[in-house]
């Protein structure tokens, strides 16, 4: 090549923000990131709404982060709480559609989310005795609790990543989370008043 | 027991996906960051060979891509078996005057059958491709993938520089005669990028039209006529990742980024086959793996498209 000796140049790829920052003039790299963070991705909005609508809101929340990569915080290392932003965005479109079946788990017993990886028999065994009031209590959150709610129960986000995948003050995600837990601790039969912060302070602060 | 515990039980036993399951997904962004290489990248390779290459019409030598044995997954993504260098140095053999091989393409692309597209058909794509950037997957990698032909998701600018086919087909069918407005009318179908000089902005917006498909043959030949004019255009004969004879269009501009683009075309045809970009500065990679490691006038990416085919639906392959 005819350039004159330019300096070696190290492109690091290993850190989110560095893929991410690399990525808007080298657009494929950003795959890697979906080789990184797209199966948890899936499995939680699985979780969520079913592994049918799982592939779509995987496909979209990276097409969403591909595309405002440039927006991207590169203070931040890790693009994980970013992507469950964007997924738990796209969730939120289908918000009736969740309640909706977790109604029918709490009328039914039987979980239509979870159709399509449980078997039916097995689907009995587990219909233990608390699964029906729990899925009514999630049912009967405001959607922005349900969200800080599971991001941490199912997505295993600390609090500042819940914060930061939300756009909203730390302080703000323990109330919400704190709104939940009592609501669901109330609908299992349990006393709310007795809710200790300390043990999910401990464990995901 | 608790209440986070009992939240953390329900629906525990979702399965975590497998690669097949998420490859729709990765297939979608690695097509969009396709798009985005081609918005981006605007470079040029430095050309040394200076000799021409006389009859390049006679040159093509279509290489059977079942040379290769491949592995197919339907409908997506398989990995070659046959052993294939990640990173190749690139080469190329200048062409003479670029305004004279692109008259030409012109001559040629408006002799072209009009492929007369309607609406519900799908256009059937399959494609070879290295990306030694690409750590999981450093070899040949086959990709095939079906695109809706009228598709009014991305029509009307809801896909922002994204166009269906038919809106690009249209495009190209509404094109003027006059090389300066077809430029013109090509920089508004593909705004401005970033940075991007005058030539530059031609030069790709002009490139992804000729990359349409399908397209009507007096459309495609604007194009070419349009291109022509576009200072520091090259013209080179290469060979493809298939082995394949092409022409590669590039810009002899200054690289902007750390790769430069060429665009490649059957000589006997003048339909694109494919691209590639070149590194522009050695990486020496740090502790990264082998995919972060290349030289300077390496092959980083290397696309050959193997077929483009009107289907009346999707999963046909048009054999």
């Amino acid at each position: 090549m005819t350039d004159p000796d330019p300096p070696p140049q190290h492109i690091p790829l290993h850190d989110d923000a560095d893929v991410i920052a690399q990525s808007v003039e080298r657009p494929e790299l950003f795959a890697r990131l979906y080789d990184r963070y797209a199966p948890d991705i899936h499995r939680y909005a699985a979780r969520r709404l079913g592994d049918g609508a799982a592939d779509d809101i995987t496909a979209e929340t990276f097409l969403v982060a591909f595309r405002c990569r440039a927006r991207f915080d590169t203070r931040r290392n890790a693009a994980r709480p970013w992507l469950y932003g964007i997924a738990a965005n796209l969730i939120g479109k289908h918000r009736r559609t969740e309640v909706r079946a977790l109604r029918a788990l709490a009328r039914t017993g039987t979980d239509p989310v979870t159709e399509s990886w449980v078997e039916r028999a097995d689907d009995r065994v587990a219909a233990e005795a608390t699964r029906r009031p729990l899925a009514e209590a999630l049912a009967g959150l405001s959607a922005r609790d349900r969200h800080v709610l599971l991001l941490i129960a199912w997505a295993d986000l600390s609090y500042q990543e819940v914060a930061e995948a939300l756009g909203i003050p730390v302080g703000t995600v323990r109330s919400r989370l704190n709104r939940a837990r009592r609501k669901v601790r109330a609908a299992l039969g349990a006393d709310p008043a007795v809710l200790s912060d300390a043990t999910e302070v401990a464990t995901y602060g | 027991m608790d209440e986070m515990t009992k939240v953390r039980e329900l629906r525990s036993q979702a399965p975590r996906p497998d690669a097949i399951r998420l490859a729709a997904g990765r297939r979608q962004l690695t097509e969009a960051a396709e798009g985005g290489v081609r918005a981006r990248r605007l470079n040029t390779p430095h050309l040394r060979l200076g000799w021409r290459l006389a009859a390049v019409g006679a040159a093509a030598t279509v290489t059977a891509a079942a040379v290769l044995s491949a592995q197919l997954v339907d409908g997506g993504e398989g990995v070659r078996t046959a052993p294939v260098a990640a990173m190749s140095q690139s080469y190329a053999v200048a062409l003479g005057s670029p305004a004279e091989t692109l008259r030409d393409a012109a001559a040629t692309a408006e002799r072209a059958k009009d492929p007369r597209p309607h609406d519900g058909q799908w256009v059937f794509t399959e494609t070879s491709r290295v990306n030694a950037t690409d750590g999981e997957r450093p070899g040949l990698v086959d990709h095939s993938s079906w695109s809706r032909y009228d598709n009014p998701s991305m029509e009307g600018g809801k896909a922002g520089d994204d166009h269906s086919p038919r809106e690009t087909y249209r495009f190209l069918n509404s094109l003027p005669e006059d090389p300066a407005k077809v430029r013109a009318k090509a920089r508004a179908f593909y705004p401005k990028a970033d940075g991007e000089t005058r030539a530059q902005h031609d030069f790709r917006a002009l490139t992804l039209l000729t990359d349409a498909y399908p397209a009507p043959p007096k459309g495609r030949a604007a194009v070419f006529r349009a291109m022509a004019a576009i200072p520091g255009l090259k013209a080179d004969s290469v060979k493809d990742i298939l082995g394949r004879d092409a022409i590669a269009l590039s810009l002899g501009d200054k690289a902007q980024g750390d790769l430069r683009g060429q665009y490649l075309y059957n000589p006997r045809t003048w339909i694109s086959s494919g691209s590639r970009h070149i590194a522009v500065t050695d990486n020496p990679g740090g502790e990264g793996g082998p995919e972060d490691h290349w030289k300077a006038g390496d092959v980083i990416i290397s696309e050959a498209q193997e077929s483009r085919v009107l289907v009346d639906d999707k999963g046909d392959t048009g054999r």
